[in-house]
């Protein structure tokens, strides 16, 4: 049985209630983990961020609006620290066919020649690569890409997700459609 | 050799498919993890408000001191009788 969330938040809100505290975290964690590990790269590490989600969520608590779910609310949190973590790494330098691994080349290579897509054995590799080719972008082209193509996410949904106007969601998409098809033109073999 | 948009496009739809690992439950103590960040960062909020309280009070302080320095200020005795000296000796 669910979670009475709306009480659990009231006993966080009212008494600083730590077993509710816990409860929230316990029933909300599974998704933070799918938010942050869909975004998150081999440089990050999952449970911090998903732990500065948490630590953002509580201490934002009471400007939650009880009238919206908090499952969207938390993955709205959860993507910001994403993006604000990208903000503070370095960013990759251009990535070039010479850096990529052998099972890189291989796949890239079937991407440039293959006439049907990729077999399905090559998923996780494919996953792998097309982050290192994000990761050359700027956070915010990167964040809308990933939830574009990757999630699959709608323009609407994306606006709801980042606070930006769907305007701007379709504009930054197209923008950085372009930069990372450019970016694929270095992995040309 | 395929176009751009095509080899992204088999890269990107791969990608998609890749079956990621999902966590159905917190790891242990990761609930008093995020606790005792909470509580940190709490106690570093109210040190830093009451920082920067300190500082406008300090302020303030000053201010009040300086402006009671220059209201209240005299002319020391001997600048009287300077002034005194100068007013009789060039009176006509």
């Amino acid at each position: 049985m669910p979670p009475d969330l709306p009480a659990l938040i009231r006993r966080w809100l009212n008494h600083r209630d730590e077993a509710a505290a816990k409860t929230l975290i316990d029933h909300l964690y599974p998704l933070v983990s799918r938010v942050v590990r869909r975004h998150a790269t081999g440089r990050d590490s999952p449970e911090d961020l998903a732990q500065e989600s948490f630590a953002r969520l509580f201490q934002n608590l009471h400007r939650y609006d009880p009238s919206q779910p908090i499952e969207n609310w938390i993955s709205r949190i959860t993507l910001n620290v994403c993006r604000n973590h990208w903000r503070h790494q370095s960013r990759h330098p251009e990535l070039h066919w010479e850096n990529l691994s052998p099972t890189e080349q291989s796949l890239a290579e079937h991407a440039w020649n293959a006439d049907k897509p990729l077999p399905s054995s090559s998923n996780e590799d494919a996953h792998a690569l097309m982050f290192k080719l994000l990761q050359t972008l700027a956070p915010d082209d990167r964040l809308v890409l990933s939830l574009l193509h990757l999630e699959e996410k709608t323009t609407d949904q994306i606006a709801g997700l980042t606070g930006w106007s769907r305007t701007l969601v379709k504009v930054r998409a197209y923008r950085a459609r372009q930069k990372l098809r450019r970016a694929m033109e270095h992995l040309k073999p | 050799m395929n176009s751009p948009e095509t080899a992204l496009n088999h890269l990107t739809q791969a990608a998609r498919q890749a079956s990621l690992p999902e966590e159905a439950s917190a790891p242990f103590g990761f609930s008093t993890r995020v606790l005792a960040q909470i509580a940190i960062d709490t106690t570093a909020a109210v040190w830093e408000r009451l920082g920067w309280r300190s500082v406008a009070f300090a302020t303030a302080i000053s201010a009040g001191c300086l402006w009671w320095d220059f209201t209240t200020q005299q002319l020391p005795e001997d600048d009287l009788f300077i002034s005194e000296l100068e007013t009789s000796l060039f009176q006509p």
